[in-house]
């Protein structure tokens, strides 16, 4: 869901841009159709959410201004307080250990070479497309009292996972991806000449790490700090699974419980929401701050990537890499998978209890993974679709235009990074669910429409910002000289741009479509009735302790994804292989 | 309901975002299958009779099209789910009929004018019995019915617990020795558990909070339904636990070793109510559905099916008592429910229900 926010490209443009900002503008009409785009899928949601505070009965069609009583149960329900309360811990717990755990990995992969290292990055990678959910699942299931971890016969298990420490490290090994990539970027440059220099000044060790070294990785660090902040914050996955055998209220769970149980409060809802958005809005601002007054223009010519010695400690390092990996990964998945396995899960892992049974009920007739795999798969190609043409046009606007919508085109497609999607689910209700809409014929609440258009909104950002990776590299002259030469604004996106980012935006659209067949939180907020998808699926056997049943689909779900991911990729490299060509080249 | 084709509906929808992608790639023309919509199973459309109801949905669904030749489509959500989405939906319901536990909750449906109010009534109701009469002759003009009656809570304990043999009556909920291995579902989420913690508010509001407050000081665990209460009294994890009673010999079925206490100060009881949208569109086939369900075929049927929770105790004195079940002491007799006034009860849920969501830790 979450992607490190760059900030836009190229500000000043260049004597050949403003040439091009000259030619026959057909830009207008991409202008238009972005913009439209981006108002439907992110602004009028939003705004929607925003008006509800100020009108709560305004789905009923009642314009009466609300009281605000409800903000000020924030402090006077002991339910919110200890919600907002417990959501603070335990993301900045989450924070502090996800960080110093990506950032320690990240620290010790790019400095040091040791066998196993490249694992490292992908468990980051495996992590971070895995949904919360099914991770946090895994963890239950592993540490229940009659989990697998009591099985193994360490019932501290139990009670330390079930405790504010115990969410915050699973959570922790759940986020720790972000930091890891974040910090990556910056550790795997060697800019040892400014530690040189500070030697020849009569630095010593201490003092060079200290006043030189850190301070050039301070906005690395803090970027990865709020990336996890923010991640952990918004999270609903973690919630939902782990409330099935321990009450931790959070906010985003009780956003989920204000508008779904009764008595219905479409206000409380929105009024979570938007403490939610302030909380997240103010440590992007702090970042923003940090970032700004931190130099981060340290990487200049002369860097290169990091030389990394085979120190002598180099075991240590592996044992360290392979108890975490088993941790992060094994526990969590390891146990899904041989729960699905299982006959009884409270007979534990014996060769007795061994059964394909889960899998043959799951896959039989009358099973509701059928029908849920074709809707989600549905919903996440639509989304994936729309994300990437939408992204595709965007990442063009603000790479090579200069028109004046550019910032609303700016702003719009990155402030879903910052908006949970259980929050985004929430304003697509309100935008949605209206009489003059149902009047007018357009009925999107109550239709897969919800779940694909809001998916959509939540993934555009993660598409702009990979395609903006990929065409910022791309020279300006190439569109202005193709421009001279006649060739139309379509013509040029399709025989320049795209083959240029191919690669990028192929990533992208496989991104958005793997977290869209599993994001629980809008699934859960907007399914339709009568309409099974995946997640929802999963969740409700999990609910009702269908374990087996639970972890069979997990796992097969899980595994077609990869399998659809997989051979996209492989086809789409045969088939334009020159393409990939040419941005590998450029990436050497 | 209105119109809910959704290719139709959709349709300014679809060609916006196809002209919003001239490039016409994934989106282009592409409307919406109607199977899509509905999981394959029947065709959403505006003349289908739409069911909102909790448990045994495929069973009610196949055999309602079998006998009656009316299409149906059954949505099956948990209790708590499906009250919430009727109040999501009130601008623009898409339901025709539902069928929930907790009558008072479909009562207070019928006071906000949700349901339909005229004069009809299903002939089966001359064939209530003396239980299902006395809810039913409380409102006989309400659109909706009694189908069958449990109760929400009955106590449930593990055998291999110290003490528990001694369990008579609702206060073990409070006794020390439990202390920390007591459960509940939370009645906030699910649907049965309102009924059962709202029934000790009755006699004396003040009361029932003290009792329930000792409950929470003895370290009772909430959890989202009742079917986790059951897996952790099961595994041990609970020694006593308030769990309905449906779902109590759904596991005594299964064989799992569980105790049952029918407390001697009583159960609560409750029924699970049927009703009509006042915005139905196909009222005829929805009528044609609760006569369906109060008929003795029907509820002789409901008592023989597989399914999660295998307890249905008719309302129709002509058909016969659940076969599927284990010997108990109060099956062949009659169940000493106590039921509570659900107009009080629907007055004062938002009140219990805040408070039981602020004491949850």
């Amino acid at each position: 869901m979450t992607s490190v926010p760059v900030r836009s490209i190229a500000p000043t443009p260049s004597p050949l841009a403003r040439l091009m900002g000259r030619l026959p503008a057909s830009d207008s009409l991409v202008v238009w159709l972005v913009t439209g785009a981006l108002l439907i899928l992110v602004a009028l949601p939003l705004t929607a959410m925003l008006l509800h505070l100020a009108f709560p009965r305004l789905y009923l069609g009642d314009f009466t201004l609300g009281d605000f009583q409800l903000f000020r149960d924030l402090w006077e329900r002991r339910l919110w307080r200890t919600s907002v309360t417990n959501s603070l811990l335990l993301a900045t717990g989450t924070m502090v250990l996800g960080t110093i755990i990506g950032a320690g990995l990240a620290w010790i992969r790019h400095n040091y070479r040791f066998p196993t290292a490249s694992l490292i990055d992908f468990a980051a990678w495996f992590v971070l497309v895995m949904p919360s959910f099914i991770i946090a699942q895994g963890w239950v299931l592993f540490s229940r009292s009659s989990g697998t971890a009591a099985q193994l016969g360490m019932h501290w298990v139990n009670d330390f996972v079930f405790s504010l420490p115990g969410l915050i490290t699973v959570m922790a090994l759940t986020n720790f991806p972000l930091a890891y990539l974040a910090t990556s970027a910056a550790l795997q440059w060697d800019v040892s000449r400014y530690e040189q220099a500070a030697r020849l000044c009569g630095a010593n060790a201490v003092q060079t790490l200290w006043r030189v070294r850190l301070p050039l990785l301070i906005p690395a660090f803090a970027s990865a700090a709020i990336l996890v902040f923010v991640d952990s914050i918004g999270d609903f996955g973690l919630p939902a699974a782990f409330l099935s055998v321990f009450s931790f209220p959070l906010i985003p769970y009780n956003i989920r419980a204000e508008v779904a149980t009764v008595p219905v409060s479409f206000e409380g809802a929105a009024v979570l929401s938007f403490v939610l958005v302030s909380l997240v809005g103010a440590a992007i601002a702090l970042q923003i701050r940090v970032l700004r007054n931190g130099g981060r223009d340290f990487l200049t010519a002369a860097a290169a990537p990091r030389n990394r010695p085979k120190p002598r400690l180099w075991p240590l390092l592996t044992a360290i890499n392979l108890v975490f990996l088993t941790l992060a990964i094994f526990a969590p998945l390891g146990t899904s998978l041989s729960v699905s396995f299982m006959d009884r899960y409270s007979q534990g892992l014996t060769l007795g209890n061994l059964t394909l049974n889960n899998y043959i009920d799951v896959l039989s007739e009358g099973s509701s993974l059928l029908p849920a795999l074709r809707n989600s798969f549905f919903i996440a190609f639509t989304a994936a679709g729309i994300s990437m043409v939408v992204g595709f046009l965007a990442a063009y606007l603000l790479a090579f235009s200069s028109n004046r919508m550019k910032q609303f085109i700016d702003v719009a497609s990155t402030v879903t990074l910052a908006v949970p999607g259980i929050v985004l689910a929430v304003g697509y209700i309100f935008m949605w669910n209206q009489r003059w809409l149902a009047d007018l014929g357009i009925q999107v609440y109550g239709s897969p429409w919800a779940i694909i258009l809001c998916s959509a909104a939540a993934s555009v950002p993660i598409a702009v910002r990979i395609v903006l990776g990929a065409m910022s590299q791309t020279p300006g002259s190439f569109m202005a000289s193709a421009a001279l030469q006649g060739a139309g604004l379509f013509t040029r996106l399709r025989s320049i741009l795209m083959p240029m980012v191919l690669a990028g935006l192929l990533s992208a659209t496989l991104a958005v479509f793997a977290t869209s067949v599993f994001d629980l939180a809008i699934t859960i907020m907007l399914q339709p009735p009568g309409y099974p998808t995946i997640p929802v699926i999963i969740d409700e056997a999990f609910r009702t302790v269908e374990y087996g049943w639970a972890t069979a689909a997990t796992v097969i779900v899980c595994s077609l994804t990869a399998l659809i991911i997989v051979a996209a990729r492989w086809a789409v490299r045969r088939a334009f292989p020159s393409f990939f060509l040419v941005s590998e080249d450029h990436a050497k | 309901m209105q119109d809910l084709k959704p290719s139709a509906r959709l349709a300014p929808l679809v060609l916006a975002i196809s002209a919003a992608f001239s490039g016409g790639t994934a989106m282009a023309g592409q409307a919406i299958d109607a199977d899509d919509v509905d999981a394959g199973e029947v065709a959403l459309s505006d003349d289908v009779l739409t069911v909102y109801l909790h448990d045994h949905g495929d069973s009610i669904a196949a055999r309602f099209t079998e006998d009656t030749g009316i299409d149906v489509q059954i949505v099956d959500m948990s209790g708590g789910e499906i009250l919430a989405r009727i109040e999501a939906e009130r601008v623009n319901p898409q339901w025709d009929v539902v069928y929930v536990m907790g009558h008072g909750s479909v009562h207070r449906l019928h006071e906000d004018g949700i349901l339909l109010k005229d004069d009809w009534q299903p002939e089966a109701v001359s064939d209530y019995t003396e239980q299902a009469q006395k809810i039913y002759e409380r409102h006989p003009d309400a659109s909706w019915w009694p189908v069958t009656i449990s109760a929400p809570a009955l106590l449930a304990y593990n055998p291999s617990c110290e003490g528990t043999e001694d369990i008579t009556g609702w206060d073990a909920l409070r006794d020390p020795q439990f202390e920390g291995r007591i459960g509940m579902p939370n009645p906030n989420i699910s649907g049965p558990a309102y009924p059962y913690v709202a029934s000790f508010f009755e006699d004396d509001m003040d009361a029932g909070y003290e009792f329930w407050q000792d409950v929470f000081d003895n370290g009772v665990r909430m959890y989202r339904s009742n079917s986790p209460v059951a897996e952790a009294l099961m595994t041990g994890e609970l020694c006593v636990a308030g769990l309905e009673e449906p779902n109590t010999y759904g596991e005594v079925e299964k064989g799992e070793d569980i105790g049952i206490v029918y407390p001697e100060e009583g159960v609560p009881g409750a029924a699970r109510g049927v009703g009509i949208s006042a915005d139905t569109s196909v009222r005829d086939d929805a009528r044609a559905f609760v006569e369906w369900l109060l008929s003795a075929e029907t509820q002789d049927y409901l008592t023989e099916i597989e399914h999660r929770n295998k307890f249905f105790q008719p309302v129709n004195r002509n058909a016969s008592p659940n076969e599927l079940l284990p010997p108990n002491d109060f099956l062949d007799g009659e169940t000493p429910y106590v039921f509570s006034d659900y107009v009080w009860m629907g007055e004062v849920e938002a009140e219990i229900k805040r408070w039981f969501a602020d004491q949850v830790m």
